[in-house]
């Protein structure tokens, strides 16, 4: 067995050398004060060890938290009965190190590192752990450290957890070579995909509706209509069972990096507006004053030719299969760049707007 | 869906149905009348019959014949057959004149399975497959004129209203009320600049009020130049696919090219003519915007008389399924162009009001475009007769 080749070979130097990596105290004379006024500053950096993963990071820092917590319980246990607790709880560590046990609950907590620790099960990574990029991991170890004892706690945290940690695990489970830059977006993206499909007022309303348009070939056509206050996206209905066909999209995220987008979408731009600062075009119900319009009348003209350009890309007569909507429906998730600009079309005065769009009818 | 395949080969096969009906099925029909208006309303007098059906029905009885021939094959071909409630079978006739007085009339399914003694989801059901069978046989009747002949017609009579030349027509915008659970905040997305639930027609209209073509379907939050901007016929103007017929020169150097007129509800575009706007504008001006108005009521008439003769659109629908709704206001704007295409005499007895919208104020779009722009003024100076020959 690893575990005991390896406590047996470096003795109680291994152990002191484990210990300050974890920020344990080194040594029998535990000083838990001393302890935990080091590592109070330490939880509260943790945040800044891994900003693209915001949701995970408040998780985690809850988790460690109660995890320091935890640790004072066990290490007083320690004081008292002696140095096989320690044991116990170290060859847990390293059991979960090994890969050693059920492996199932390691990778919910060690996230995406998972797969590179199971092909590169080195212990010195772990030892030598000092720097920035390792203390992440050292985090999520402690959560797993304090699982034997203190599983409880720990489970109750997660699931407390918002739901872009649930969407996170879900797609760790289906995908695991999501780069890692990506990975902000994509969460941001299935976050605003949720609140679309639930309808939710604070994110895109997502309607479906039927058009009927005479000038053209297919004269009806199905479309789903997001708005998100004065902002439209219109793209073409993908299917009836959309529902699952989502559902399995987030299984097989990789086939984003993967195959080419097939999505089909449209952004509209308003007559008397223009695109906003990240080029994205959009639809907004008189969503300019007048001194913004006169500026920006004629760009508008040469704008509109561009997005008439996009709307036969729209039309697809022929049904789609739901395979391939599936991998489509995975661009929809490119919605995410207007979030970024969503508070420019949520911001612009609408009252002064309705004064300009009502007059009495002749 | 789409009518394409098949379509001229639909369209000859029609033209034979309607020869062959209009003779054989007269005769058939004025005993189906009797027996029919005696079911509704008891024995009535002979000579008053007629009348009682183009009071029924809002057409004549050859256009009710004609559109008989039309969705004959396509409403007798499906299995099952629907009966009334004593148990006799439903005729083709019976079937059309239900679904008639269903769109027409816009009572509620139990009213009109009562006067008709029918069970109300039978005329549900009968109406739907009417819907079907018109969308499938009816759609030629609402298009883009596809001659110069016909486009030639259109803008002579365009310029006999008040002088517009090149005008190929008009473009408006109504709205089809709904009754939506307020409280389902996806109902917000129909709620529209009245606060209203609503469902969005675009027509665009010829002289003779007849529907050119049409877009339906979008919610009433949506505004008049966002539809337009997602319509088909947008794109292809802009493509210059269409609209792209003879220039007229107006004095030498200066050529009109074919347009539509719209309100100010439109952006201003090289093939959108809207009028100007403010107050106190120079005579000159003032003059266009008058005969603008005039020119583009046939659209506002056109959109009136839809609601008024098929009243299923009018009132406020009672949480209507929003995919069939468009296809309804379809069958609707084909009936309503089968009337004039027949030359029905039941249109000239329609009041013509300009009233379709009541209750909804003009919505303004700033947008200009610089060459439309100076097309306007030099329309409206050839209108004024101040432009040098």
């Amino acid at each position: 067995m690893l575990c005991s080749i390896s406590t047996g070979k470096s003795g109680s130097n291994w152990l002191d050398r484990l210990r300050t990596s974890k920020g344990f105290p080194s040594g029998d004379d535990l000083d838990l004060d001393h302890f935990l006024n080091h590592q109070e500053p330490n939880a509260s950096n943790s945040p800044d060890t891994n900003p693209s993963d915001p949701t995970s990071n408040s998780s985690l820092a809850q988790s460690d938290e109660k995890t320091v917590l935890n640790r004072n319980q066990t290490t007083e246990i320690s004081t008292e009965n002696g140095e096989k607790e320690w044991l116990g709880i170290m060859s847990n560590v390293l059991s979960e190190l090994f890969i050693i046990g059920d492996t199932n609950e390691i990778s919910r907590f060690s996230g995406k590192k998972s797969s590179r620790k199971q092909t590169n099960p080195k212990i010195c990574v772990l030892s030598a752990s000092t720097s920035g990029d390792e203390r992440c991991s050292n985090d999520e170890r402690f959560a797993v450290m304090a699982l034997p004892s203190s599983g409880d706690n720990s489970l109750v945290e997660m699931k407390d957890a918002s739901g872009g940690v649930k969407l996170k695990k879900e797609r760790n489970g289906g995908c695991v070579d999501v780069v890692e830059e990506d990975k902000e977006e994509e969460e941001e993206e299935e976050e605003e995909e949720e609140e679309k499909w639930n309808g939710d007022l604070s994110g895109f309303s997502r309607s479906e509706v039927t058009v009927i348009d005479t000038s053209c070939a297919s004269w009806k056509v199905d479309k789903l209509v997001f708005r998100r206050k004065n902002v439209w996206k219109i793209r073409d209905k993908k299917g009836k069972s959309r529902h699952l066909e989502w559902k399995k999209r987030k299984a097989n995220l990789c086939d984003k990096n993967g195959g080419g987008k097939k999505k089909i979408r449209l952004s509209i731009l308003p007559f008397g507006s223009s695109k906003d600062e990240n080029g994205e075009k959009r639809l907004v119900l008189y969503n300019d004053g007048q001194n913004h319009q006169n500026d920006k009348r004629k760009k508008t003209c040469k704008e509109m030719a561009d997005i008439s350009s996009q709307v036969p890309k729209k039309r697809l007569p022929f049904p789609r299969l739901a395979r391939k909507s599936g991998k489509g429906g995975s661009s929809v998730i490119r919605l995410k760049v207007t979030s970024k600009s969503k508070q420019n079309g949520a911001n612009l005065p609408t009252s002064n707007v309705k004064d300009t769009q009502r007059q009495s009818k002749a | 869906m789409g009518p394409v395949r098949g379509y001229r080969k639909r369209r000859k096969i029609e033209k034979k149905v309607e020869q062959n009906a209009t003779a054989s099925e007269k005769e058939e029909s004025v005993d189906w009348w009797d027996e029919f208006s005696k079911r509704i309303n008891g024995v009535l007098p002979p000579s008053k019959g007629m009348d009682k059906f183009e009071s029924v029905f809002k057409i004549s009885r050859k256009t009710f014949n004609y559109i008989c021939s039309l969705v004959k094959e396509d409403m007798m071909a499906k299995s099952g057959s629907y009966a009334f409630t004593n148990g006799k079978p439903m005729s083709l006739n019976d079937q059309v004149a239900v679904a008639l007085r269903r769109l027409g009339s816009g009572e509620s399914l139990l009213t009109i399975g009562d006067s008709f003694g029918l069970n109300h989801s039978t005329v549900s059901q009968v109406t739907w497959r009417f819907v079907e069978a018109m969308e499938e046989r009816g759609l030629h009747h609402l298009r883009w004129p596809s001659t110069e002949q016909e486009m030639t017609e259109t803008k002579s009579k365009f310029e006999k209203i008040r002088g517009l030349p090149n005008c190929c027509g008009a473009i408006d915008t109504t709205h089809i009320m709904m009754c939506l659970p307020a409280a389902e905040p996806a109902s917000n997305v129909w709620l529209d600049q009245e606060k209203k639930h609503s469902m969005i027609l675009q027509a665009i209209v010829d002289p003779d009020l007849r529907f050119q073509d049409i877009v339906t379907g979008w919610p009433g939050k949506m505004n008049d130049s966002s539809v337009l901007q997602s319509s088909n016929f947008f794109k292809l103007c802009e493509k210059g696919k269409r609209l792209n017929g003879k220039k007229m020169v107006l004095c030498e150097g200066s050529e009109l090219r074919e347009y539509i007129v719209g309100d100010s509800g439109y952006p201003l575009l090289p093939w959108l003519v809207t009028p100007y706007q403010g107050k106190e504008l120079p005579d000159s001006k003032a003059e266009f915007n008058r005969r603008h108005f005039a020119t583009r009521m046939v659209a506002q008439r056109a959109l009136a008389r839809l609601k008024e003769m098929w009243r299923i659109i009018q009132g406020v629908m009672w949480r209507p399924d929003k995919h069939r709704l468009p296809r309804i206001i379809l069958v609707c704007c084909l009936l309503h162009n089968i009337v004039i295409d027949l030359e029905d005499e039941a249109q000239d007895d329609m009041p013509l009001s300009h009233h379709h919208d009541s209750g909804y104020h003009q919505q303004v779009c700033e947008s200009v475009d610089k060459t439309a722009s100076i097309q306007r003024d030099k329309l409206s100076l050839y209108l004024s007769g101040r432009l040098p020959p």
